[in-house]
């Protein structure tokens, strides 16, 4: 008998790639389904990215539209419905900030944690619960260096040659730390399909 | 470019933190016909990166945020809102009154015309007729009020299992609550995860994909050393959607894990089936 502990996969693909059909054939009610369940991750992203509630706002109206137009070339064998609508979303969020060129960003309202209405029913809730604190926590392994230039490339869009200047190290030692950051963190992120 | 050096370039390139000039370069690598694992590390850095983006937790968008997409997309989900199934058990009671009701107005409006023509021959065999769509707007009516109490017995059922999500819910706002995942223990689709607050000594279950094959019956159990105590049947929604509290009693006495077993229909008091789920009990 086994006893060890294996982590759970968070979320539902095959019904949301199901609501992803349904949206490429013009089922808006789909689209409406998949903005309850992931329109909170968009937001949290962009306004990780934007630091601000009216953009981030604008970015979760653009990113839905987007997989609304774009549902039908959503392709399952790269990932969950979840992940590809959270990466429209940060796209969409450093186009802006790179076309803005803002340095500072408010970080305010990162702590809240409502649910969009309509939003995950408890056994998601529970299971994105599971995967945010699974990332979190490999996150938090990452020695300081290698979690900072994870997130000035992750949230700022920032290139390697980019974090070298905001850092101040020489350019190879960024593509080191962003390399071993990644190593690191697919070794404890093992077995995601997000 | 070789594929020994396109791999240290993946992590940057996956994070999109490349330079326009070593993009340029991966791309024409990686559209190159034979490689060496490159387009398998290449996945395996766009699902590390997909990964982050679930450590932030959700911010609700504001209330009208989905009126504006639903204007910019030209169209509304009004209509179509909702699961299926939903949609589906609320038009059932409808559909069946719809169905009775032409041949209840049916069957009184002949009976007036009917009594209103002298020719008595004529109208008893015309009533035979009324009477016999009466019957069968009766039996209509019938299965619609059967379909009302199959309505009524989801609807309670509906309402037992919110009761449920709450109290879940409840649990999960509570400091010392630990979420635990079952390990799968073979190619079963069932999943399931633990809710386990040991200060109120209590536990629920939250599973998925709970659709056993015919005759069989998923069972819980809670392993307390060599004990296996049977915490009851695991019979999941249509959807496969299974919730439920332990009973606190069976955890009185401490828990070392819980299991998932597959066993006859029906249960049993002891584990016979094959073991589908296990979790480990958190000790504090």
């Amino acid at each position: 008998m086994i006893w060890a502990l294996a982590v759970g996969e968070a979320g539902r693909p095959d019904e949301d790639a199901g609501l992803c059909a349904r949206a490429a054939g013009g089922d808006a009610g789909a689209l409406k389904s998949l903005y309850e369940r992931y329109a909170g991750r968009a937001k949290a992203v962009a306004l990780r990215v934007l630091g601000t509630q009216p953009e981030a706002e604008e970015i979760v109206q653009e990113t839905f539209v987007e997989v609304w137009r774009r549902a039908a070339q959503y392709d399952a064998g790269r990932g969950s419905v979840r992940a590809w609508i959270v990466t429209i979303a940060r796209s969409r969020s450093i186009d802006r900030l790179r076309s803005r060129q803002v340095g500072d960003r408010s970080v305010a309202g990162l702590a809240r944690e409502d649910r969009p209405t309509g939003g995950p029913t408890p056994l998601e809730d529970v299971e994105q619960r599971m995967e945010r604190e699974r990332v979190t926590r490999a996150l938090a392994e990452l020695p300081d260096a290698q979690r900072r230039v994870i997130e000035l490339a992750y949230y700022e869009g920032k290139s390697q040659r980019e974090i070298a200047d905001v850092t101040g190290e020489p350019l190879g030692t960024i593509k080191t730390r962003v390399r071993l950051a990644m190593d690191k963190l697919a070794g404890l992120l093992g077995g995601s399909r997000s | 470019m070789t594929c020994a050096e396109l791999k240290q370039l993946l992590a940057a390139h996956a994070l999109g933190a490349l330079d326009a000039e070593d993009r340029a370069a991966v791309a024409a690598h990686l559209a190159e016909a034979t490689h060496e694992g490159c387009r398998e590390a290449l996945a395996e850095a766009e699902r590390t990166v997909r990964a982050l983006g679930a450590a932030l937790p959700p911010v609700a968008p504001d209330p009208g945020t989905w009126a504006a997409i639903e204007k910019q997309i030209g169209t509304t989900a009004a209509a179509s809102a909702g699961p299926p199934s939903a949609r589906a058990s609320a038009g059932r009671p409808r559909r069946f009154v719809a169905r009775a009701l032409p041949w209840v107005l049916l069957a009184a409006a002949a009976t007036v015309i009917l009594w209103m023509r002298d020719d008595r021959s004529a109208t008893v065999a015309r009533l035979r007729v009324v009477e016999r769509h009466r019957d069968e707007a009766l039996t209509a009516v019938t299965v619609a009020s059967t379909a009302r109490q199959r309505c009524d017995d989801e609807l309670e059922a509906a309402r037992a299992q919110l009761t449920l999500q709450a109290r879940a819910v409840a649990m999960l706002q509570l400091p010392a609550t630990r979420v635990v995942s079952f390990a799968a223990q073979g190619q079963d689709r069932a999943g399931a995860t633990a809710i386990v607050n040991l200060e109120a000594g209590r536990a629920m279950v939250l599973a998925h994909g709970v659709q056993p094959p015919a005759g069989k019956d998923y069972e819980l159990w809670v392993i307390r050393g060599e004990q296996k105590i049977a915490a009851g049947l695991m019979r999941g929604s249509d959807t496969g959607e299974f919730l439920a509290e332990i009973d606190p009693g069976l955890l009185a006495g401490g828990a070392d894990a819980l299991a998932v077993t597959l066993e006859p229909e029906g249960g049993g008091t002891s584990p016979r089936g094959q073991l589908v789920l296990v979790a480990t009990m958190p000790k504090t």
